[in-house]
């Protein structure tokens, strides 16, 4: 059968042509890719893949198109001879790309390895590169936590010195106040001699006339008065019984405000006082349970911290109220759930940021000698121990207010009754 | 391994090769092992260009373009193996087809059994290049998308 050989010369040599070109170019494209992407084990392997291609290719190609040109010039016996080369060469070019191929699945295991090892170095390194950061921080910083510490170190050692010191302080008051109840004792026998033999020399009749009668007098009212502060430093001095009872607020207000007029620092202080209803009290509505030493002792803390607090020529009012006051029928008997005493001021006030310790022990903001952070900590347990507590508000150079909240002592009666039945 | 031992090897090898009988058409092999080792040949990588193309697949490479082409770059290679195979076994090995040139123009191709259809099925064979040409292309431009790829995805991580 005779058929045009024309398109299998042209398809053979134009295909050849082709093939050679395009290997080459697909060969470029896979050195620039091994040249961008040298870490990556498929771009060497397309590179390998695509040298088999172009082996295969020119030497195909090659052998077709000398083959070609043999028969169109009449050297048949030429291509005989170089023939059996060429297809040798195609053999091997097959097997060489047959065996590259089948290594496709081993290069792409070996290539996820290396991603992988890869990811999880950049992810070390990345963690190495934080934890240097962060020492790096730790260093630098190191000097200044140590100078923190140290500070912090520095400052408790020195509020163990201060409440060393206060304790020494409490302790020399403390004896300073034995020594001058021992004293007072001591003066109160001369002055209850003088007492006696002025009073003597007053009921004498011969001496109403005498010129002596009014200096007698004027003697006799200055050593009472004498004996009252002399008294009083004793009541105050004594250790008091530990004896729970009945307590009026208004007489144990009334009693501190007596003491506290005569000490010096009270004296131009201006001391106001408003009691609850005397009447009343006197009935026994602003009684409470407690020990009445005691809770004079809180009200005499108190007034001591405001009349510091004002300084000289200041203002402290006293003030007792009862809450939620109920009368029976017969208006003789009245209940209230509370008995308060206030103490105010208008000193210098407590800062907000102390105002939460001024009931620890040992706090003060006075030098040390002049407060033993002692009586604001004793008030409050002595309330506390007396089912009360206290009350502050304070602004800074606007003055302070403690109240003292205790319960009625018919409130808690009436309670124990009940419970009783 | 010695020089001399390497040595002997090689000139062994090309007194083997240096050898050989004469053969015409396609690709005529000298004697019937040169063209069973050709067809072996052919065999061997047409099966490995059917592996490639699963293996392109079974990685999920095929969901990129680039990787897509180089896959039927594979599928045509494997044909044209195909293809090469059977104009040997016709022309060379069972010597069923005869093709001789008349000119340029024209050529007389006859068969053993003067079975037209299978004249004109070797005649379509012959022209195998529209099947190889059209791989090496899609072997190219895969290459080429995938290095687009890598450029594109080096422009992001900068």
């Amino acid at each position: 059968m005779i058929l045009p050989y024309l398109p299998i010369l042209v398809v053979d040599i134009a295909g050849s042509f082709g093939m050679i070109v395009f290997a080459l170019l697909a060969l470029n494209n896979a050195i620039k890719l091994k040249k961008r992407d040298t870490d990556n084990v498929m771009s060497l392997y397309l590179l390998w893949i695509c040298w088999g291609f172009t082996i295969f290719a020119i030497s195909r190609a090659l052998g077709h198109l000398v083959r070609q040109l043999m028969v169109i010039y009449g050297h048949s016996d030429w291509w005989s001879f170089i023939s059996p080369y060429s297809g040798t060469i195609n053999t091997v070019s097959f097997m060489l790309m047959g065996v590259l191929t089948l290594f496709f699945n081993q290069n792409w295991k070996i290539n996820m390895k290396i991603l992988e090892s890869q990811k999880n170095l950049e992810t070390t390194n990345q963690a190495l590169e934080e934890t240097h950061i962060e020492l790096v921080k730790l260093n630098q910083t190191l000097e200044q936590k140590v100078a923190e510490r140290t500070a912090i170190i520095m400052k408790n050692i020195n509020e163990k010195k201060n409440m060393a010191q206060q304790i020494a302080q409490a302790d020399k008051l403390a004896a300073l106040g034995e020594l001058a109840a021992g004293v007072a004792h001591e003066i109160n026998n001369p002055l209850g001699i003088i007492l006696g033999y002025t009073q003597l020399m007053l009921k004498d009749k011969s001496m109403e006339n005498s010129d002596f009668y009014e200096d007698l007098k004027v003697i006799e009212k200055h050593v009472k008065n004498c004996k009252s502060v002399v008294s009083d430093m004793l009541t105050f001095s004594r250790k008091g019984s530990l004896k729970q009872g009945i307590v009026n607020l208004n007489h144990v207000v009334d009693d501190v405000v007596k003491f506290l007029h005569n000490h010096s620092d009270f004296r131009n202080i201006e001391m106001k006082l408003d009691l609850y209803h005397e009447g009343i009290c006197d009935i026994g509505a602003c009684n409470v349970l407690g020990n009445e030493q005691e809770l004079r002792q809180v009200v005499i803390n108190l007034l001591i911290n405001s009349c510091h607090a004002v300084e000289k020529n200041g203002k402290i009012n006293l003030k007792t109220l009862l809450t939620d006051v109920e009368k029976d029928s017969s208006q003789e008997e009245i209940r209230c759930r509370d008995a308060e005493i206030w103490v105010e001021d208008n000193g210098k006030g407590i800062k907000p940021e102390n105002l939460p310790r001024i009931f620890d022990p040992f706090f003060t903001t006075k030098p040390v000698g002049q407060g033993t952070g002692l009586g604001l900590s004793v008030s409050y347990g002595i309330v506390k121990k007396h089912g009360g507590r206290i009350e502050v508000k304070s602004k800074e150079n606007e003055g302070s207010l403690f109240r003292v909240i205790l319960p009625c002592a018919s409130n808690i009666i009436a309670e124990e009754s009940m419970e009783k039945i | 391994m010695s020089i001399d031992c390497f040595l002997q090897i090689l000139i062994y090898s090309a007194l083997t090769i240096l050898s050989p009988h004469l053969a015409y058409a396609t690709q005529m092999h000298s004697a019937a092992e040169g063209v069973i080792v050709h067809q072996i040949g052919h065999l061997f990588f047409l099966i490995s260009m059917i592996i490639l193309y699963f293996t392109i697949r079974g990685k999920s490479l095929d969901s990129q373009q680039g990787w897509r082409l180089i896959q039927l770059s594979a599928l045509l290679f494997s044909l044209w193996n195909l293809d090469a195979l059977i104009v040997h076994f016709l022309d060379n090995q069972i010597d069923m087809i005869y093709l001789k040139n008349i000119s340029i123009f024209e050529a007389q191709i006859d068969s053993v059994n003067n079975s037209k259809p299978l004249i004109l099925f070797y005649y379509f064979l012959r022209l195998d290049h529209l099947l190889s040409l059209p791989a090496m292309i899609l072997l190219w431009r895969g290459l080429s998308l995938i290095l687009k790829q890598n450029l594109a995805n080096q422009e992001l991580i900068k």
